[in-house]
């Protein structure tokens, strides 16, 4: 239940909204996150991530609403919540004059970490995300994985109760960023995670639950795992039928139960019919609804060749763009 | 308590930061190169005038004194421009640190850079000292336009923070605070179109700080009102410093 106090729950967003002028980035969002949850949040380019993130931080404060992290308001307990956050910005802005050690100590102070405990801190911070063997380098010489890496040491500082990342992942190569997310899910195990993405299988990857959001409104919440299936109102069937092809068009639109019909690239070397005289089909179907026996009832009564009939899950991106309701 | 480690965390970063920047390093090659050369041409100059130690001294800091127009807007151009422009202004205020504690603490280091940019000149004065001994410098006059520098750096040195803190571009904030920093020089000039009404004169001039060091300081006296005049707009600059740092959660 949101709304409720409860213990467990870390941050609590209450109607929150916030303008730039006359452009409404966050339009009454509520949301909750329990302790130990890792929050995906997800939404195209300009949804509101950041700046709902950076409402979060204290950076910035928002217009209504009531934004509270481990019990504390932003707005009127600022320091005291951006001391049990760490807060790591889009592009991982650092100094790029400072080395990597000494740009950690001077976090370090400003964090407050008090001086017996820092040297330990940082060795810690710079263990758990593998950058000790760069601890000398200057931050702008640094490949971009490792200064998002130096990035996340930092946010790390402070043992914080909530860790909020800004699309952590953008600007690396598949390699760092299959690194970077391994280094999450280890981070994750500990605390309290909130990251923002565009990318719908990172949710998948790291998060524990996710949060859509869309032109400044909420417009599903869930746990990861039933991302798939709750949006994915349907499934698609792939079939590769050879006939007259406006005939096999029409005869598998009329089949109950399909929402859309398209021909998929053909397979293999395409033909003006595609190879063999194949063409592929691509049916998707509005509910849970195994379209395959019906489409191979439509083909045989038709008289025609099928030489291929499988089932698919529908690409998550297409149920993103579903959910939130704009089409390709 | 928190405030003031805070404060001095970042004054310790940003002095480092200028030991660090190429352009402290020209500033400072070009004040010391320029007045080295005016130096020696004034020694030269008055080789056999009774008073050469005085006039030496007197000229190199008359001179000198036009530097602070240009001195203080490239020290502090880039403390918040740039940290807006890369975008780590967002990490600064992120960390459980206020507003002030980041003004006063990037202030402090301008100044304490300022202090030590002028104190280059003390060696040639100490030159004098060893050289022209026994009719050596007069240090009085010396630590008063010492007194007098330092006071009007808090001045020139808000001034730049508060323009740096406005733009997200270095030249526009370097632009404006050197603009400023004219407009406190040259307002010297409205004493010289009043030289007829000895009130407005005297008003001119106690707004300019040109007047105050060819008047005051060179001679070694120090006038506290003057001192209170450069702290007083300090004070109004670091404020509203804090306001336009802050001022991102207005919009």
């Amino acid at each position: 239940m949101i709304g409720l106090t409860s213990s467990r729950l870390l941050i609590e967003v209450q109607g929150l909204c916030k303008s730039y002028g006359a452009v409404r980035a966050l339009d009454c969002v509520s949301f909750s996150v329990e302790e130990g949850e890792v929050l995906g949040f997800l939404g195209p380019n300009g949804a509101g991530k950041t700046t709902a993130l950076r409402i979060l931080s204290g950076f910035l404060p928002g217009d209504e609403g009531v934004v509270q992290v481990a019990g504390l308001d932003v707005r009127v307990d600022s320091l005291a919540v951006r001391s049990v956050i760490g807060y790591l910005p889009e592009g991982v802005p650092l100094y790029p004059d400072m080395r990597v050690s000494e740009y950690l100590r001077f976090r370090a102070r400003l964090k407050g970490v008090p001086r017996r405990r820092r040297r330990e801190q940082i060795e810690r911070s710079l263990e758990s995300t593998g950058t000790t063997d760069v601890r000398g380098r200057i931050i702008g010489t640094l490949s971009r994985g490792y200064r998002q890496r130096v990035g996340l040491a930092d946010a790390l500082l402070n043992e914080p109760k909530v860790l909020i990342l800004d699309e952590p992942t953008v600007g690396l190569d598949p390699e760092q960023v299959r690194q970077f997310r391994a280094l999450l899910r280890n981070v994750g195990r500990e605390r309290t995670v909130i990251l923002s993405t565009h990318i719908l299988s990172e949710v998948e990857i790291v998060c524990s639950s996710v949060v859509i959001i869309d032109r400044g409104r909420i417009a599903a919440r869930d746990r990861a795992e039933n991302l798939r299936s709750r949006l994915g109102r349907g499934l698609c069937v792939i079939a590769e039928i050879r006939g007259p092809q406006e005939d096999v068009a029409r005869a598998l639109r009329g089949i109950p139960g399909v929402r859309s019909l398209s021909r998929a690239e053909p397979a293999g070397d395409a033909g003006e019919g595609g190879e063999g005289g194949y063409v592929r089909y691509r049916l998707t179907s509005g509910a849970e609804d195994d379209l395959r026996e019906r489409v191979y009832d439509c083909v045989r009564s038709g008289g025609w060749w099928l030489r291929l009939l499988q089932e698919e899950s529908l690409p998550l991106e297409d149920v993103f763009l579903d959910i939130v309701g704009r089409k390709t | 308590m928190r405030t003031l480690s805070a404060t001095w965390t970042i004054f310790l970063r940003e002095l480092g930061g200028f030991f660090l920047s190429p352009v402290a390093y020209v500033v400072t090659f070009l004040f010391v190169f320029a007045n080295g050369w005016v130096f020696y041409q004034n020694c030269v100059g008055w080789e056999h005038h009774p008073q050469q130690v005085a006039l030496v001294v007197r000229s190199l800091f008359s001179f000198a004194l036009f530097w602070v127009v240009p001195i203080s807007p490239l020290l502090t151009m880039k403390l918040f421009a740039e940290e807006k422009r890369t975008g780590t202004l967002e990490m600064l205020m992120t960390a459980p640190v206020t507003e002030t504690a980041v003004v006063l603490g990037k202030f402090l280091a301008a100044h304490v850079f300022y202090m030590l940019i002028w104190s280059t000149l003390l060696l040639y004065v100490f030159t004098l000292h060893v050289l022209g001994r026994p009719h050596g410098p007069d240090w009085g006059p010396v630590w008063a336009i010492y007194t007098g520098l330092f006071f009007l750096g808090l001045m020139t040195n808000s001034l730049g923070l508060l323009a740096s803190s406005l733009s997200r571009n270095q030249l526009v904030a370097a632009v404006l605070a050197l603009t400023g920093n004219l407009g406190f020089l040259i307002v010297a000039l409205g004493s010289w179109i009043s030289y007829e009404s000895s009130d407005l004169q005297r008003f001119f001039e106690y707004l300019s700080f040109s007047s105050h060091f060819s008047q005051d300081y060179t001679r070694g006296i120090i006038d506290v009102r003057y001192l209170a005049y450069y702290a007083v707009w300090a004070a109004l600059f670091l404020f509203l410093s804090i306001r336009f740092v802050e001022a991102r959660k207005w919009r």
